[in-house]
């Protein structure tokens, strides 16, 4: 009885050309729902993460920047940027505009190299005193307030804690990295006002950078506003943008629903080709294994007339199908996440869109699942080459009559 | 005697796509004063030695041929390792010798790696 449970195992080996087909059919089957489920969810954790990150109901930034697209730039895309608005605008928007709960502003400042390589490199400057956006961020990687000199990098930033960096000529001292968001802030530095004012005279006496004409202790680069509860966000909105002139107050959902609503699309998308590319495959699957089956007719006379049952023939077929299913969803697996690890930087960057891969567990879960689909796929299919298997004539198939 | 030479054949062919492609499709973009520039180059001469290794193969036989399926291996081991460990590479994971010339180079190597491994094993059972 041993031979015959390991008969499927055998027959796999024995014919290595059908079962490596197979097994590549099963694998494509589960690269597409692996990889299709990880880049859905990847792109919903990305947006969600920046939505988080940002934190303020509404973000004020002058009004060129609005209309060029500059901010969205700078958080969307990571085209590294700045511009700058004086800092009265702070002063107008707390005094004037009601329904404000908190309210702090961003510095801006791109640094032309990094002692890394010949790349922009996006600095932004906060103030821990009025910080609601950055702050908590920082708190649950490093866990102490940023000091004069101090800077702290994103997740993406290959550089060790405790090194010294340049900027501008002025050295500043890495104290930590933050963890990863899935979205261009995983590129920027971030210090304090002090510093950061400190590295935007450095840039202007190198005259690198230019603040409108004014002096750089005079400009900020964009307000966040966290709206007080019972306040509609809108509204507030239109107040800012009524009374404060030359800014443009943007609702921060609105900024990603865009992105978001695109993404929806591109889910969508995503969910059709793996549908498509699932029902042509468990065609081909279907048809492969009732075509090895119907060569197979002999061999499994043999066994009929060696003892073999008929149900014992249809479990030789079903196993030999989950076998295949199963190392094939296994290996389409494992390249999936290969090709995910060694390319993950090259599609990030060519994507554009903040992108944030699930946790180890969810990545367990759905290959768990991928597997599952995949081996059920398997079985349906074999299902009917098994059935057909089990009602053939013994006697006419060995005459020859088939 | 394709069958007999197929791993032969496959590492030729991955060694020339590694070489040729560190010059073209990964070669990486980053300014010539930088670590990946150096980067860069030491993959090159190294493909060209896997080439050159890969080669003499097809005129080896028996143990000979064991040992150098071996060294091969040993050597796309240590081209796997030059991107980011042995030479530094840029900081930013967006730079092209990050994102496409440190995968690619690894991909390629380790299944030069994996081909020669097989091909020492399955020359090695052939002569026992």
């Amino acid at each position: 009885m041993k031979s015959i449970h390991s008969l499927p195992f055998v027959n796999l080996i024995k014919k290595p050309a059908r079962s490596i087909a197979l097994l590549i059919l099963s694998a494509f089957l589960a690269v597409s729902a692996f990889g299709g489920s990880l880049a859905v969810m990847s792109l919903r954790n990305g947006i969600d993460s920046l939505e988080s990150r940002l934190g303020a109901d509404i973000i004020v930034v002058p009004y060129e920047a609005a209309t060029q697209g500059s901010y969205e730039s700078v958080i969307l895309q990571g085209n590294p940027g700045a511009f700058y608005m004086s800092n009265s605008v702070l002063g107008e928007i707390a005094e004037e505009i009601e329904g404000i709960e908190k309210i702090s502003a961003q510095y801006f400042l791109v640094s032309a190299k990094a002692g890394c390589c010949s790349v922009k490199v996006q600095i932004i400057g906060f103030d821990p005193a009025t910080d609601f956006s950055v702050t908590p961020w920082i708190e649950r990687s490093y866990g102490k307030e940023l000091s004069d000199g101090d800077v702290i990098v994103g997740s993406l930033v290959e550089v060790s804690t405790g090194d010294d960096i340049k900027l501008f000529d002025r050295k500043v001292n890495v104290v930590g990295q933050l963890e990863r968001t899935g979205t261009e802030l995983d590129t920027a530095i971030y210090c304090n006002v002090n510093t950061v004012k400190q590295l935007m005279q450095a840039a202007q006496v190198k005259q690198l950078v230019d603040y409108n004409g004014s002096d750089p202790d005079k400009v900020i680069s964009s307000v966040l506003v966290k709206v007080r509860d019972g306040y509609d966000i809108d509204d507030v909105t239109a107040e800012i943008n009524l009374h404060v002139r030359g800014i443009k107050a943007i609702r921060a959902k609105s900024m990603i629903s865009s992105v978001s609503d695109s993404l929806s699309g591109v889910s969508s998308a995503i969910g059709v080709l793996i549908a498509v590319i699932w029902g042509l495959s468990l065609i081909i699957m279907a048809i492969s294994f009732s075509m090895i089956n119907n060569e197979r007719k002999k061999e499994f006379a043999v066994l009929r007339v060696l003892g073999a049952s008929r149900g014992m023939l249809s479990s030789i077929v079903f196993k030999e199908a989950i076998l295949l299913t199963f190392a094939g969803s296994v290996c389409g697996i494992l390249l999936t996440l290969l090709i995910g690890a060694l390319f993950s930087d090259s599609l990030t960057s060519s994507i554009g869109v903040p992108f944030l891969l699930p946790s180890v567990g969810t990545m367990a879960a759905i290959g768990a699942a991928t597997v599952a689909a995949t081996m059920l796929a398997g079985a349906l299919t074999a299902a009917i080459s098994a059935h057909k298997v089990s009602k053939q004539d013994t006697g006419v198939i060995l005459r020859g009559d088939n | 005697m394709i069958k007999k030479r197929s791993t032969d054949i496959l590492n030729v062919l991955l060694a020339v796509i590694l070489t040729v492609g560190s010059l073209t499709f990964f070669k990486s973009r980053c300014g010539a004063d930088m670590h990946c520039h150096t980067a860069n180059t030491v993959i090159t001469v190294i493909g060209a030695a896997l080439i050159a290794l890969t080669v003499l193969s097809f005129v080896l036989k028996g143990k000979a041929k064991t040992i150098l399926s071996f060294v091969t291996a040993a050597v796309a081991v240590v081209e796997l390792l030059i991107p980011g460990v042995i030479v530094s590479l840029c900081m930013m994971p967006s730079m092209s010798c990050r994102s496409i010339m440190r995968p690619w180079t690894m991909l390629l190597s380790v299944a030069i790696a994996f081909v020669s491994i097989v091909g020492g094993i399955m020359n090695l059972r052939k002569d026992n």
